[in-house]
């Protein structure tokens, strides 16, 4: 019963601390580890069924989870597109953050712009 | 239609328009979504996706764009929208059609990006939104004539009402089955680039001309909202108004919070009872009762408060006197060096800071807008909420003063006062360390006031509580199971006659940081509360609550942590953490967000070492002053 118990709590802590640095972790961190984690994972033996969980280790490594900030969505911060019975999800992946160089902010460009 | 042809049966169909004409209300509508929609420009900053199943069952993506007033793009967020419509955007494709959204009461002003898109070539579909509004304005379009000047097709929408959008949905139907139902009457499109000056006049005189066809030029004398405005932004009424909306707010979040607080609590101390009988005496329960449910119930207790705050907040966005505010604190932000248009970012940061950065896009010059970045994490974010609710209620006695005002609820509006203050000072700074605080003007677009919607109201609020209660279920709760066990293991020693917890690792480690922060009155408790404070603020709440219940030998600490703390820390002490927590860095989402928004890591170091330097010397001032005063 003690060893049940010590194993649930194991269990428990060990849940939480990888959610957390799923959560919190900068994804270069982040995408490193799972990578890591996922590979090892694949080297299991082939009786284990664990290659549906490496999978989705790797798929994890790749999306932001709003963890940390609860994820309203709203800043575009967050990968998924809004949720929702109507909303599907894109057929191609998309660029997650819009990076804009502090010096190009509020300057015209002196050319003509590239057309359709 | 090429394009359209070849993007298969998904075409991409881009919500474009000025800001504030109701394009992500339109877009939440056909997509089902619930971004966030409020009265005033800018609130959309960055580009969302969506899908809507047509009738005849064919899927078409919806994009809702950031408002912009010219493809000549003057903000990084109407940036996003011009990269996206010229096919500039790297991984995205240029879109198959354009919904051209209009505001009805203001055609005179969205119909220049209106020709400005029908240049780029692109199908496209003008929406006459808010039609309803302008019916009741007197205002009649004639919708078909409009749709002949143009040469597209134009439809009335009302984005806030399901049958408002119906018109719209048959027109993406045929779109998504015959893209060639739908046509643009165009020369073939021709390199897009900035606009010379007399393109600009040859534009607004055909609006103009357009204006005068379909009998939309009148121009209103006082309008309903020009009426209010006389009083609201009268240059002595308007900021002591603006001042006693905000002071009745946080009256507010103290004097309506007690009952649902008191039922929250219940339920947590009536759970933490239910588990001590049903779970057999070990260490899992242990797990459950001391970390689970005293971290995340002491957090989960303020949720009516944050609920409260939240509804007047968006009241006040919905009504559309957020801009008023702006407009009325223009002088103020000036005379530290920024402009009116920094209040709104500072304002959602009130929120959170996240969104708060992120809407600084919306700000032109690039000093202003680093400026504002680099003060929106003083501004009193929710997250602080159940800090200051946990300490105000704990040391500030629940009593009525000046006539019937609540004590507690001044010394939040104070805790609030402080932060902007701070916030102006660090801004000042800022602009005189950079070259100086050269007046800018404020061109702001006053939106018409109009009662909150109440299904934006109950989406509004539901979406903070979604968001609070999957904080408190997921980081909150992962980081409560972590601080437990790092405050339970190793066991103490045989023989050992203080609490566990001072044996264990969490106890070291408050007793190495006490060092640190002794001098500003912190105690080992404290400090350990602290760290995983860093991740996300209302953490610290959930980590004293462990913490404590983990020191103490009550069964029910969760809701005992208030008077608990009342007797073990000093007044100086509160005082203290209450300066510490206005100061102090937020979150490490706040930092990454700054990172990502500066493209530098050098803004986000900056930010965590002054705030917590002024977090630290505004702590020690504070427990040093009161500790004087109380001698």
């Amino acid at each position: 019963m003690h060893r049940i118990d010590q194993i649930l709590v194991g269990l428990v802590v060990l849940a939480s601390a990888l959610y957390a640095f799923r959560a919190l972790a900068p994804r270069t961190y982040r995408t490193r580890f799972l990578g890591v984690l996922a590979a090892w994972v694949e080297r299991t033996p082939d009786s284990l069924p664990l290659r549906a969980l490496a999978r989705r280790l790797v798929s994890s490594a790749a999306t932001s989870t709003g963890g940390g900030c609860g994820g309203c969505a709203n800043c575009g911060s967050d990968a998924k597109t809004a949720g929702s019975p109507k909303a599907a999800g894109s057929p191609e992946p998309l660029p997650r953050e819009v990076g804009v160089r502090l010096s190009a902010i509020g300057r015209r460009r002196s050319g003509p712009l590239s057309g359709p | 239609m090429d394009a359209l042809t070849a993007a298969g049966p998904s075409p991409l169909i881009a919500l474009v328009g000025n800001p504030n004409c109701g394009k992500t209300a339109l877009f939440n509508r056909l997509t089902g979504s619930r971004q966030k929609v409020a009265n005033y420009a800018g609130v959309t900053v960055e580009r969302k996706e969506g899908s809507l199943l047509t009738p005849s069952g064919r899927r078409v993506r919806i994009l809702d764009l950031p408002g912009a007033y010219s493809l000549d793009a003057l903000t990084p967020d109407e940036q996003v929208t011009a990269d996206v419509l010229l096919g500039r955007r790297a991984g995205e494709s240029q879109p198959d059609f354009i919904v051209c959204v209009t505001d009805a009461t203001n055609l005179r002003q969205n119909l220049r990006l209106t020709l400005s898109l029908k240049r780029l070539g692109l199908p496209m579909v003008v929406a006459l939104n808010m039609s309803d509004i302008a019916r009741r304005k007197g205002i009649v379009i004639d919708a078909s004539r409009l749709a002949a000047e143009l040469g597209v097709p134009v439809v009335t929408t009302v984005g806030v009402k399901s049958s408002g959008v119906r018109p719209l949905i048959e027109v993406l139907d045929r779109v998504a089955a015959a893209p060639s139902s739908v046509a643009v009457d165009t020369a073939s499109p021709v390199a897009w680039r900035s606009p010379t000056a007399a393109e600009l006049e040859e534009d607004q005189a055909q609006v103009r001309r357009i204006l005068s066809a379909v009998g939309a030029d009148r121009i209103d004398a006082a309008t309903r909202s020009d009426r209010v405005d006389a009083i609201l932004l009268h240059p002595v009424i308007g900021p002591a108004l603006l001042a006693v909306i905000l002071f009745l707010v946080f009256q507010a979040v103290f004097a309506w919070a007690q009952i649902p607080m008191d039922a929250i609590k219940a339920g947590v101390d009536a759970l933490g009872g239910w588990l001590a009988t049903v779970v057999p005496a070990s260490s899992f329960r242990d797990l459950l009762i001391d970390g689970v449910l005293a971290g995340t119930g002491s957090v989960l207790v303020f949720l009516p408060q944050i609920v409260i705050l939240f509804f007047f907040i968006l009241v006040l966005e919905d009504s559309g006197y957020l801009p008023r505010a702006a407009f009325l604190l223009d002088r103020i932000m000036g005379s530290v060096g920024l402009s009116g248009r920094a209040f709104i970012p500072l304002l959602s940061s009130f929120a959170c800071a996240i969104p708060g950065i992120m809407a600084t896009r919306s700000i032109q010059n690039p000093r202003d807008r680093l400026a504002t970045i680099m003060i929106a994490p003083l501004m009193t974010c929710s997250a602080r909420l159940p800090v200051y609710a946990l300490i105000i209620s704990a040391f500030i006695p629940r009593r009525p003063v000046w006539g019937g005002l609540q004590l507690q609820g001044v010394v939040l509006f104070a805790l609030y006062v402080l932060g902007v203050a701070s916030a102006m000072a660090v801004a000042y700074v800022l602009k005189r360390s950079g070259g100086g605080t050269r007046f800018q003007t404020l061109m702001l677009e006053l939106p018409n006031y109009h009662w909150p919607n109440l299904r934006t109201l109950c989406i509004g609020l539901w979406q903070r509580v979604e968001i609070f209660l999957t904080r408190v279920g997921t980081i909150i709760l992962a980081l409560m199971v972590i601080l437990w066990a790092l405050s339970s293991f190793p066991a103490p020693p045989p023989g050992a006659t203080g609490p566990a917890i001072q044996y264990s690792i969490a106890g070291h480690l408050g007793a190495a940081l006490a060092v640190i922060f002794r001098p500003i009155g912190f105690n080992w408790q404290i400090s350990i509360a602290l760290v995983p404070g860093l991740a996300a603020r209302e953490v610290a709440v959930g980590a004293l609550g462990t913490v404590y219940a983990l020191s103490a030998t009550g069964a029910d600490v969760s809701s005992a942590l208030a008077p608990l703390i009342s007797h073990s820390w000093s007044l100086p002490t509160a005082l203290s953490l209450l300066a510490w927590y206005v100061f102090a860095p937020q979150c490490l989402s706040t930092l990454a967000t700054v990172r990502r928004e500066t493209n530098s890591w050098r803004y986000p170091i900056i930010m965590a070492a002054y705030q917590f330097g002024l977090a630290y010397v505004g702590s020690w001032l504070t427990f040093r002053i009161a500790t004087a005063l109380l001698a």
